[in-house]
């Protein structure tokens, strides 16, 4: 019989609707203000190294209709956590993924490797969900752009200046290019493909 | 695909507590007595699933509509994940169904259940399935040929 | 120039409460339940399902209540009700071969295997109206059904005069709840089209290619109706699981193809398939899904039911009934302008006809 058995991933959302809701208006909050810090105070049980707000951002955007890139350092439980509560398929090329979950910056796949949309449809382009061991207001790097009033310094803790380089050779794109959002603990910052950062 | 698939208890008998009504296994639960305890993985929620039939019946798929469906996971203790699904906007029915699934995978609690809920309501669909089907059998035409002539 | 207009509140809010007390009609007669609506009103039910693109019978029966009866209302606020529900994914396809069948019948062959299972029809009944309908017990006969009744199509495609369809693995369906359609519409997304299309338009259509508007030759190869499991692989379990069984009606249409250069002469197919026992409307769905094939098998286009793009845009009573009956709107501001060009033109006519003069 134990072969019948099969083993429960931790919990998501208690309250789908609602947290699901508080989650989204975070994110838009995040991407329309670029660099201001949102909270996301919505709760579940995300296995480790899923910190509050990627944990909720995934339970939020992620379906099956969205092929999802999974940084390699995730182990099993995680990936079972998500395959469970969010029902999305693993994309193993990143230019096959509509969304992109990265715990090591460090070590991640060149931006430009993932989905830029097209010019038809540029909402295809994927969305990278980086958590990062910290987000400051006020110091760092200076950013600008629509949804900004001037420049606003935004310092995001773990990216390589390889990664900004790289971001800043892409060049304008427009329509196309990638969304980000950087996560720390219950906090988010989202970084838009209009915003320019110098470097 | 093509390999005839071995047989799959789990899915037989989701099958079956799919095609229960609500109160039969309501009434069962109650029977069962205390439960041991559980809790929500995903709660109890309304969805839709895009039904898909065949072109011709059996050529490439095609999108036909959408079916309304209730579903629910829990975990038991040890960890056992239960699942529930089934048609319609139940969600009481796919929760107790996620409760039954996860006693149904534990050797203490599977002969009881399977013999108090899934063999009666097996018995139950099967039977109301068989009168259905005689009742469209007398509607058969016996087709009888005239000779005329030699 | 714009000028905003407020007010009617309180005539709208009145008109809703007036509708709802003629929708109750006359109090002294018994409120009907949205469970009497199911039971006894099913082929309503039915249609309401199947041209509002969800199958959950006690829902279309509710919506049928709060639409007076009015089907493409009903359908209207299934339509809306669905949008406000997550998608959990794709079912696998129903395997309608494995039809436990309420009815089967075939014009093409009359010793089909199986035999002519009339089912609960209307045809042969007398179309007299009876004062009281009579609700007996039908009989049962000892006989078993001899369950899965083979497919008419395998008879005749055994001796391969039958086209064959296509089953090469496409790499993504057509889903056009989640795209726009686009042309050149692909065989899926037409067939996702007409299983949600207006049944009178799909039937005039139809028709219309019987009189001669695109003449195709059919034969009703096979009509089956009855209860299909529907399957879903859960992503949490790796396997397939039956949700439980749904009513639909199937149609293989089977109509004479004289060949082509690549093509023997044979028969081709059309096919319908809806939610529920909807026999004419599944009979009508094959015949506009052959005639649009036209182009595909070499035949002259020429006739509207053979024009994939008039036949799609118009298919959907939702959208169309939308679009006539916004002209209901205020239009008052557009017709002021209208008003005074006719005017100024009628005013210029007739300088210029004095001036002639």
């Amino acid at each position: 019989m134990s072969a019948l058995q099969a083993r429960a991933p931790a919990p998501g959302f208690q309250a789908p609707v609602a947290d699901s809701q508080i989650a989204f208006r975070a994110l838009l909050g995040a991407l329309s203000s670029p660099g201001r810090m949102e909270a996301i105070s919505a709760s579940h049980e995300a296995p480790a190294p899923i910190g509050p707000a990627l944990g909720a951002a995934c339970l939020t955007l992620l379906d099956y209709d969205t092929p999802v890139w999974l940084d390699p350092v995730l182990g099993p439980e995680v990936i079972a956590w998500i395959a469970f509560h969010t029902g999305a398929p693993v994309a193993f090329a990143p230019e096959r993924s509509a969304f992109a979950v990265i715990l090591s910056p460090g070590s991640m796949p060149p931006i430009d490797s993932f989905a830029l949309g097209t010019d038809e449809a540029p909402e295809t382009g994927t969305t990278l969900l980086v958590q990062v061991p910290d987000l400051r207001e006020g110091r760092g790097l200076h950013w600008s752009g629509p949804g900004i009033a001037g420049r606003r310094a935004v310092g995001i803790e773990g990216m390589t200046p390889g990664f900004w380089a790289r971001r800043h050779g892409m060049g304008d794109l427009a329509p196309r290019g990638i969304d980000v959002f950087f996560f720390a603990g219950n906090r988010v910052v989202g970084l838009p493909r209009t915003t320019r950062v110098e470097v | 695909m093509l390999q005839p698939e071995a047989r799959n208890p789990r899915r037989d008998w989701l099958g079956v507590l799919a095609r229960a009504p609500a109160p039969v296994l309501e009434a069962a639960l109650a029977s069962i007595g205390t439960l041991p305890a559980y809790k929500r993985l995903r709660p109890p929620e309304a969805g839709l699933v895009m039904a898909r039939g065949r072109i011709g019946g059996d050529g490439n798929p095609f999108n036909l509509g959408e079916v309304a469906v209730a579903r629910c996971a829990i975990a038991m203790d040890g960890g056992i994940l239960g699942v529930g699904y089934a048609l319609g906007r139940d969600l009481r029915k796919a929760e107790v169904i996620a409760v039954l699934d996860g006693l149904l995978q534990q050797p203490s609690w599977h002969g009881r259940v399977a013999s108090e809920v899934l063999e009666p309501e097996t018995a139950r669909q099967t039977q109301s399935r068989t009168e259905r089907a005689a009742k469209v059998a007398a509607t058969r035409v016996n087709f009888f040929t005239l000779v005329r002539g030699e | 120039m714009y000028v905003a207009t407020k007010g009617g509140e309180t005539a709208i809010a009145n008109a809703h409460a007036l509708m709802a007390e003629d929708r109750r009609g006359d109090p002294k007669v018994q409120e009907i339940g949205a469970e009497q609506i199911r039971e006894q009103l099913s082929l309503g039910v039915d249609r309401v399902m199947a041209e509002g693109s969800l199958y959950d019978p006690d829902l279309a029966a509710l919506a049928l209540k709060q639409a007076r009866g009015d089907q493409v209302e009903a359908i209207f606020l299934l339509r809306a009700y669905r949008t406000t529900l997550p998608r959990f994914g794709y079912s696998e396809p129903v395997d309608t071969a494995a039809m436990h069948v309420h009815r089967r019948i075939s014009a093409t062959f009359k010793d089909v295997p199986g035999g002519q299972i009339l089912g609960p029809t209307f045809d042969y009944t007398h179309r007299v109206i009876e004062p009281v309908t009579a609700a007996e017990e039908a009989p049962r006969s000892p006989e078993p059904l001899p369950y899965p009744l083979p497919r008419v199509a395998g008879v005749l495609g055994r001796e391969g005069l039958l086209e064959d369809t296509p089953t090469a693995c496409e790499e993504a369906i057509t889903d056009l709840t989640r795209e726009p359609l686009r042309f050149p519409a692909d065989r899926a997304a037409r067939l996702q089209v007409l299983a949600r299309g207006d049944e009178g338009f799909l039937l005039g259509m139809g028709y219309s290619t019987q009189r001669g508007y695109g003449r195709s030759h059919p034969f009703a190869g096979e009509i089956r109706m009855g209860d299909v499991a529907v399957e879903f692989v859960a992503p949490e379990l790796g396997f397939a699981i039956d949700l439980g069984d749904i009513t639909l009606t199937e149609c293989d249409m089977v109509n004479q193809f004289k060949g082509s250069k690549t093509e023997p002469p044979q028969f081709t197919r059309g096919y319908g398939l809806v939610f529920g026992f909807g026999e004419r409307k599944a009979m009508a769905m094959a015949l506009v899904d052959r005639a649009m094939r036209a182009e595909e098998l070499g035949e002259e286009v020429t006739a509207p039911a053979q024009d994939i793009e008039f036949v799609l845009y118009h298919a959907d009573n939702v959208e169309a009934s939308g679009f006539v009956q916004h002209l209901k709107l205020p239009h008052h501001v557009d017709f002021q302008s209208e008003l005074t060009l006719i005017r100024a033109m009628r005013t210029e006519q007739e300088a210029l006809k004095e001036a002639a003069e």
